[in-house]
């Protein structure tokens, strides 16, 4: 099956004051139509520039974005004009932000920005949209959509508001959903609404999601494929319970050791990783992890490891688990 | 000023004009106080409206008297009113922001605020009126209206700052050692707002200035002696007439003052991080 | 509700100490005029007659509640110096002042908004620099400066002398441009560099604000984003700033306008009262002006609920 989002050889380069450094090296991957994959790494990695990249919204001076392709459907999206790429924007793909609080304006309802994007990207009169924008409310759960449409998001709690994020996002039935850490600034039972209705995008209408978080268990339990990225480079790519069950890298190996485990045959040991993530401007040489990985030795530190195939997965690494 | 902060003043180099445009005059403004230059201001020492010329670098005035020696003097005019007005009402403005701030909105905090906020509400040149009047005419009339309207805007940001200060731990670690209010705000709040004291200083002296202008042009500034704003006043009768040195010398000096000090404002702002605050 | 009670509590104890500060300086702490109105050689008896005339002897809240009561039924005396009813110098004269003021006043928001908006927009580019770098020299120029200025480049032979150096006969439309114009541009190009500082840095802020990010992933135009979106947001702010600086421009900037080109508005009643120390006057501009200062105040408060939803919540 033809993936319905394919990137390959994604970089980001960010430019200030004549200091160039790679904020994401050559990434590349892609997702089929009603999957999940989900993008893991500590924060700072590149996460969220990746998508940022994939939308088009980084621009120059300050960034410097260059890819062998990005294709959306078959189509590259990563060299259109203004306009073209405007009217992709939130009706082809869409991203869903972190932080519900601020992404909303905030001195315009929920209704008036949503009918916004419909009005923008569909041919529907003021009274269809409306009706458009209270159907999307109801559907991802809203039970008084005339309420909420007409609430500020200040009035609103944080689940909330991302939920009517993921309506705003999917009003228009995209392709594919980029989620930026939906779930980071919620509770327990916020993120299993949004989680589920991530799950009904992708079954319902066959949506591709890119589900981006710092937390291992909402990637496995959420997504097919699963993808480990440390300081701009995907270090490990694989089926997400293969991943979880069998890392092959010792970056993956060290985060899930890091989860705490209540079982019932030993006390619960959470090992950190040693060391500190490097800062992007300074970054080692070879293989970024090097300097941390206890399995390490001098070839790690003198040209980056290339991915190869390796247990259903790619792994970048010259001495994988 | 911290490390990085003056590595970016120097960085800055519309910033560092300005410094080197401000030295320059209070250089002038010392010689002329210590008696160096700019003397003869007040002699008659040439004939009415001479053109610039070897006697007289910027000509004469209509009374005879030296462009030059008076522009000089009212550099050190200017520089004084401006010392004078920023040095009180900074301090008043953080002594009362610091105190505002502190007590929340207790009952402090809402006086400091309906002072300042009547205070605000008449026009500033309305109030230098009234206040001269008040005090019979009496030459520091001046410098009493102008700090006691500019202090309130020293004081809204200090005590925005105090209270944003107020809620952070190492404030709270303090109480709990059992350090009373007073001493807290004094040894480690306001250390904390100095470098918002520093910016809101320049442009208070930008503001005196500019003030003592249009205060000496409208009679209720400078009395005995000469500043550039009386320079002005002088001037706007003359240029009607032709005769455009006593214009020139006091505008362009004012020109450049005003432009050194806004200069070094904008880059103390942008070295010391602290976002723009406006007058 | 609450809000719009706290609201109007401070508005009017900001109304009662205005006014008090004025009344204590132009009325209290004022020259005493007994011995202006009194003959050569008073008895201490004529004294006595002509200040109790004049209100001196009476209890100092009463002469204030005297005071507030003349300014709120607008029964302001006669001036010193021309015996002219106050009230009536102040009918003639304001709408003068407004109609001088008000293009400039306008204009010069306006203009400073769009700059901004265009520095804002092209933030960086040499377009930014360029509005940035000029907002700076406009802040560094004396009113005074521009209005001699421009007075010897418009107004005489030394330049183009297209306009009148004093004066204001309007009698249409025409005439109303031609005595209108010089001032207005003055206030334009004094103005113009704050506005446009102030409004860019307002601007600048709400453009970068995470939602404005939201905006541009879901494809909407930058026309859209500034008008729209930034301009909303932006709102509160400006309107501080245009409220806070009415009474400003209004009463400084007619001051020295009326002065200078001989336009009988209020800032040349005022200024005339200042040199001729003419105490009538002056008590009844500084407590009106500031009395209606305080209302502008409350106003722009009632208005941010308009604006910024967020505010009704309190």
């Amino acid at each position: 099956m033809k993936p319905v989002l394919e990137v390959r050889e994604l970089s980001v380069r960010a430019n200030s004051s004549g200091v160039r450094h790679r904020l994401v090296d050559n990434v590349s991957f892609s997702i089929s139509a009603g999957q999940a994959t989900g993008l893991v790494g500590e924060s700072g990695c590149g996460k969220t520039i990746t998508a940022l990249a994939i939308m088009g919204l980084l621009k120059e001076p300050a960034f410097t974005v260059t890819a062998a392709a990005i294709e959306l459907n078959g189509r590259d999206i990563s060299r259109l004009g203004g306009r073209q790429q405007r009217a992709l924007l939130g009706r082809d793909i869409a991203m869903v932000f972190q932080q519900p609080g601020t992404a909303l304006d905030p001195v315009f309802t929920l209704g008036q920005q949503i009918t916004r994007v419909i009005l923008r990207h569909r041919n529907e009169t003021r009274k269809q949209a409306r009706q458009t924008m209270l159907q999307a409310l109801g559907k991802v759960g809203f039970a008084d959509a005339e309420a909420f449409a007409a609430a500020y998001p200040h009035e609103l709690s944080g689940g909330m508001r991302q939920l009517a994020m993921i309506a705003m996002a999917t009003v228009c039935r995209p392709a594919v959903v980029l989620a930026d850490e939906p779930t980071t600034a919620l509770d327990p039972g916020a993120t299993a609404l949004i989680l589920q209705q991530l799950k009904r995008l992708q079954a319902d209408h066959g949506t591709a999601v890119l589900l981006i978080s710092h937390d291992l268990a909402v990637i496995r339990k959420n997504c097919r494929d699963a993808m480990i990225m440390y300081c701009g480079r995907i270090l490990e790519a694989n089926g997400a319970g293969a991943l979880f069950a069998r890392p092959r890298h010792p970056y993956t190996a060290g985060l899930l050791a890091c989860i705490p485990r209540i079982g019932p045959r030993r006390p619960a040991v959470v090992d950190a990783i040693g060391g500190q993530v490097p800062a992007m401007t300074d970054l080692p040489s070879g293989c970024h992890f090097a300097p941390r990985c206890e399995r390490a030795d001098p070839t790690c530190s003198r040209a980056a490891p290339p991915p190869e195939a390796l247990g259903g997965g790619t792994v970048a690494c010259y001495r994988p688990l | 000023m911290t490390g990085t902060a003056w590595q970016r003043l120097r960085d800055n180099g519309p910033g560092i004009a300005g410094l080197c445009i401000v030295l320059v005059f209070a250089l002038v403004a010392v010689c002329a106080w210590s008696g160096l230059l700019g003397q003869g201001w007040a002699q008659v020492t040439g004939g009415r409206w001479e053109s610039a010329g070897p006697d007289h670098w910027f000509g004469t005035n209509l009374l005879g008297q030296d462009i030059l020696a008076r522009t000089l003097q009212g550099a050190a005019n200017a520089i004084e009113t401006g010392l004078i007005v920023t040095v009180f009402s900074i301090f008043l403005g953080a002594a009362l922001g610091a105190l505002s701030g502190w007590s929340g909105r207790g009952w402090p905090d809402e006086l400091v605020l309906w002072i300042a906020g009547v205070l605000d509400s008449i026009p500033f040149y309305l109030f230098a009126a009234a206040v001269a009047y008040a005090l019979q005419g009496h030459e520091w009339s001046m410098h009493v209206a102008m700090i006691v309207t500019f202090w309130t805007t020293t004081a809204r940001i200090v005590r925005g700052e105090v209270m944003r200060i107020k809620s952070r731990e190492f404030v709270e670690a303090a109480r709990a050692m059992g350090l009373n209010g007073f001493t807290i705000v004094l040894r480690h709040v306001l250390p904390n707002t100095l470098h918002i004291l520093v910016v809101q200083a320049t442009i208070t002296f930008v503001a005196a200035i500019k003030t003592e202008v249009i205060l000496s042009f409208l009679g209720l500034g400078v009395k005995d002696g000469v500043s550039w704003g009386l320079m002005l006043a002088e001037s706007s009768q003359e240029v009607l007439a032709g005769h455009f040195g006593n214009f020139l010398a006091a505008s362009i000096s004012l020109f450049l003052l005003l432009m050194g000090f806004n200069l070094l404002a904008d880059a103390l702002q942008d070295a010391l991080d602290t976002g723009k605050v406006i007058r | 509700m609450p809000y719009l009670a706290r609201r109007l509590l401070h508005g009017i104890a900001l109304l009662l100490g205005v006014t008090f500060v004025s009344f204590l300086l132009m009325v209290y702490f004022g020259p005493d005029k007994t011995y202006d109105l009194v003959g050569k050689n008073p008895t201490p008896q004529q004294i006595g007659e002509v200040r109790h005339e004049l209100g001196y002897d009476r209890p100092f809240l009463q002469r204030y509640g005297d005071y507030l009561r003349q300014l709120l039924t607008l029964d302001l005396g006669l001036s010193d110096s021309s015996g002219e009813p106050v009230s009536a110098m102040l009918e003639r004269s304001v709408p003068v002042s407004l109609a001088l003021v008000l293009p400039g006043f306008v204009l010069g928001n306006l203009l400073g908004l769009a700059f901004a908006m265009l520095a804002a927009w092209y933030r960086g580019s040499w377009l930014d620099k360029l509005i940035t770098s000029a907002s700076v020299v406009g802040m560094s120029i004396s009113f005074l400066i521009i209005i001699i200025a421009l007075q010897v480049l418009l107004c005489t032979p030394y330049g183009l002398n297209l306009f009148p150096v004093r004066g204001w006969k309007v009698e249409g439309l025409a005439s109303y441009l031609y005595y209108v114009t010089v001032p207005t541009l003055a206030l334009v190009l004094v103005t113009l560099g704050y506005n446009t500082r102030y409004y860019r840095a307002i601007v600048t802020t709400e453009a970068e604000r995470d939602h404005v990010r939201t905006l541009r992933a879901f494809g909407a135009s930058p026309v859209e984003i500034m008008f729209r979106h930034v301009l909303k947001n932006s709102l509160i702010p400006i309107l501080t700033r245009v409220m806070f600086s009415v009474p400003l421009v209004f009463v400084s900037g007619s001051l020295l306008l009326e002065s200078y080109f001989g336009i009988p508005g209020i800032g040349q009643v005022t200024f005339n009262a200042i040199t001729s120390d003419d105490q009538p006057v002056l008590k009844a501009v500084v407590g009106l002006t500031g009395v209606l200062f305080a209302l502008a105040l409350s106003v722009n408060d009632l208005l941010y609920t308009k604006v910024d939803p967020r505010l009704t919540e309190r």
